[in-house]
């Protein structure tokens, strides 16, 4: 499975209800270089409720300029959220089902760390 | 002193490399039919891309990322490929007007039929990519582009009444026997023709090639704020020599032969001769952008290594790519289609296309993790937005003046 | 998934009659525009050619423009005459129009025609210049019957 066969996934808590689309996977860079990239492990992913659209990086903290593309960028994914991938249950083909008693995590990034 | 020379022949090649066919066609249509009466769509244009052609530059230069591979960052796969897709067929049909316009440059100067010099345009534009140097390409056609200024020299020796031309700048609106969704129909063509998407695609590509850094930023900024108004003063001389010599003989420019009659009316033959080989080092050096243009987004896109600093053999797919575009383009004229049409079409379209470009280099020049303290400030954010909206009009305009208009008759 | 898929095949088929609509638009038009349309072509054509044809009398033009532009002023009045042709009319004024300016068009390829065989040789351009001047008139006359009608029209 490659990550873009995930974007756009339906998002249901393990009672099956709908809680968005995953629009994002947030990787960290580990920090062990190897021989082409460095080691990646996987955070979680962004969950949106509103919208399957990208987010255009506005996610992140203090990404708010300029107010036109930003504005309606932060309504489309109003109430977006993170979840640990640690939360993860399940995931097939369109849809990724969370564990009990998962955690919605802020959403919103250390502009320092790279979100990809 | 190198350094001044440096920023005088950029400024040089880019007045040169503002026109294209499609500045060319338009602004002779439009004169032709409006007078100088969407000079103003001119400036705004000028404005435009000077605006985002700066910001994509300050983007290469700092991120030394290109336009598409942006794109496909921020945008996601899916909705990166749709803008790819449009993006590109779009200026497949640029690359097919500009090869079209070589062909009937070529004619003017042999009056042999430009269905038999579309094949020797085709190859002459494929050969240069392929063996030319990249500043080289662009320093020749846009130097030579430069003799175009015989357009602006041709009115002032036509003597034009400048009183009733500046009344016809200074209050825009269709003249009596025109409808007002023309009027807009053409501003919204004009408005393409300026701020064709491709000179963003080639300039920040250029960029890269060309190995910019922060530093050479001041020269980039200082070619596009110089060379591209005085581009746009070259484009609106072109609509003015129409207003002054076709416009009252109620000729509505629809071949290149016409474009050119107020030239050779004003300068005989020297002058004709000017502005032919400015014609075709312009349509030939916009054939060779957008023929690298063309192979830089798929590139950039899909991840291929680009770039004429490489050896062909180095970026054999980029190579590839254009060769095939170069061929689709010849396909295509090779129907008889008349470029004059074509041209008008990929005006009219590069309109529709321009927020796909433009939108992706707005939100990256905002992002400090490629940008850093060299993202966009309060007043370029302001003017920036304020286009992204006059961007987003237009190209919902289009496609509806278009039908409603029959493409402008 | 499914869901969006389904969203999709019913934005199509909001689209399909937009479609329709468009292709009626632009497939229907009165017989007065594509006369008024073939009279502005033709007169634009015309022009263009005594243009280029005093130009080159006055040598400030080169032969081979010369030529392309005569070339280019043939394809238009050849287009333009048969767009009238291809035109039905429901009115006796009408197609007493579309005769008269067929004939005024086919007056405009003959001057054309004439000073293009003066260019390869053939005839003096001179003689050209009367035969687009006959066409202008007749074109010109024509515009006016056709500005009249639409004015009795309204």
């Amino acid at each position: 499975m490659i990550l873009s066969d995930l974007l756009g996934s339906e998002v249901v808590d393990a009672a099956g209800h709908h809680l968005g689309a995953l629009i994002d996977v947030r990787l960290e860079i580990s920090g062990a270089p190897h021989q082409l990239l460095a080691e990646t492990v996987v955070v979680g992913i962004l969950v949106s409720p509103h919208s399957r659209t990208s987010t255009w990086g506005f996610e992140r903290r203090g990404a708010n300029a300029p107010a036109i593309i930003a504005r309606p960028q932060h309504w489309l994914h109003r109430g977006m959220f993170l979840i640990a991938w640690t939360d993860v249950a399940q995931i097939d083909e369109g849809r990724v089902t969370l564990r009990d008693g998962y955690e919605r995590r802020d959403p919103v990034l250390a502009s320092t760390a790279h979100p990809h | 002193m190198r350094r001044i020379f440096a920023v005088a022949l950029g400024i040089l090649t880019a007045i040169g490399g503002f026109v294209d066919i499609g500045d060319l066609v338009t602004n002779a249509i439009v004169g032709s039919r409006f007078g100088l009466g969407l000079a103003w769509v001119v400036l705004v244009g000028v404005v435009g891309i000077c605006v985002y052609a700066q910001m994509s530059g300050r983007v290469a230069a700092v991120s030394g990322r290109a336009t598409f591979e942006i794109i496909r960052e921020r945008l996601g796969p899916r909705a990166g490929l749709a803008n790819l897709g449009a993006s590109f067929l779009i200026n497949l049909l640029t690359v097919t007007a500009e090869i079209g316009g070589v062909a009937l440059s070529l004619q003017l100067a042999t009056s042999v039929d430009p269905l038999l010099w579309v094949p020797v345009a085709a190859f002459g534009v494929w050969i240069v990519i392929w063996r030319a140097r990249f500043k080289l390409l662009e320093n020749v056609t846009g130097l030579l582009g430069l003799t175009l200024i015989v357009f602006a020299v041709a009115l002032f020796m036509l003597s034009p009444d400048w009183g009733s031309l500046a009344g016809q700048a200074l209050q825009p609106g269709p003249p009596a026997d025109e409808q007002m969704s023309t009027y807009w129909f053409y501003a919204i063509a004009l408005f393409g023709a300026a701020m064709t998407p491709y000179e963003v695609f080639f300039f920040s590509s250029g960029a890269i090639e060309e190995k910019w850094t922060e530093k050479d930023l001041a020269t980039s900024r200082a070619n596009v704020l110089v060379g591209f108004p005085l581009g746009g003063v070259l484009s609106i001389a072109i609509a003015g020599c129409a207003a002054v010599v076709l416009l009252p003989a109620s000729i509505d420019v629809t071949s290149l032969s016409q474009v050119v009659l107020p030239v050779a009316e004003a300068g005989g033959k020297l002058a004709l001769s000017f502005a032919i080989v400015g014609i075709l080092a312009a349509t030939f050096g916009a054939a060779l952008e957008t023929t690298l243009s063309s192979g830089y987004t798929l590139a950039q896109y899909f991840g291929w290594s680009w770039g004429k600093f490489r050896r062909p053999a180095k970026a054999a797919r980029f190579h590839l790519a254009m060769i095939i575009c170069i061929f689709v383009a010849m396909a295509i004229l090779a129907t008889g289609v008349d470029p004059i049409l074509v041209t008008e079409y990929s005006v009219v379209f590069s309109a529709v296309a321009l927020p796909l470009t433009y939108l992706p280099i707005l939100i990256i020049a905002n992002d400090r993790e490629y940008m850093g303290d060299k993202v966009n400030g309060r007043a370029m954010n302001l003017i920036g937005s304020v286009y992204l909206v006059v961007i987003l009009v237009a190209a919902i305009a289009a496609i509806p003046l278009l039908i409603v208009t029959g493409a402008g008759s | 998934m499914p869901e969006s898929r389904r969203g999709r095949s019913k934005r199509a088929q909001a689209l399909a009659p937009l479609l329709a609509l468009t292709i009626v638009l632009s497939g229907c038009s009165s017989p007065a525009s594509t006369f008024d349309q073939a009279i502005g072509q033709g007169v634009a054509a015309v022009e263009t050619a005594r243009i280029a044809v005093d130009q080159q009398l006055d040598d400030r033009i080169f032969p081979t423009t010369t030529i392309t532009a005569l070339g280019d002023a043939r394809r238009e009045l050849v287009d333009a005459s048969t767009s009238v042709s291809e035109t039905d009319t429901s009115t006796e004024s009408d197609a007493a129009l579309r005769t008269d300016l067929l004939e005024a068009l086919a007056l405009g390829v003959t001057g054309v025609n004439r000073a293009r065989d003066a260019m390869g040789g053939t005839g003096s351009l001179e003689d050209a210049v009367p035969a687009l001047e006959r066409a202008s008139d007749a074109l010109e006359a024509l515009e006016e019957r056709a500005t009249e009608a639409e004015g009795a029209r309204r």
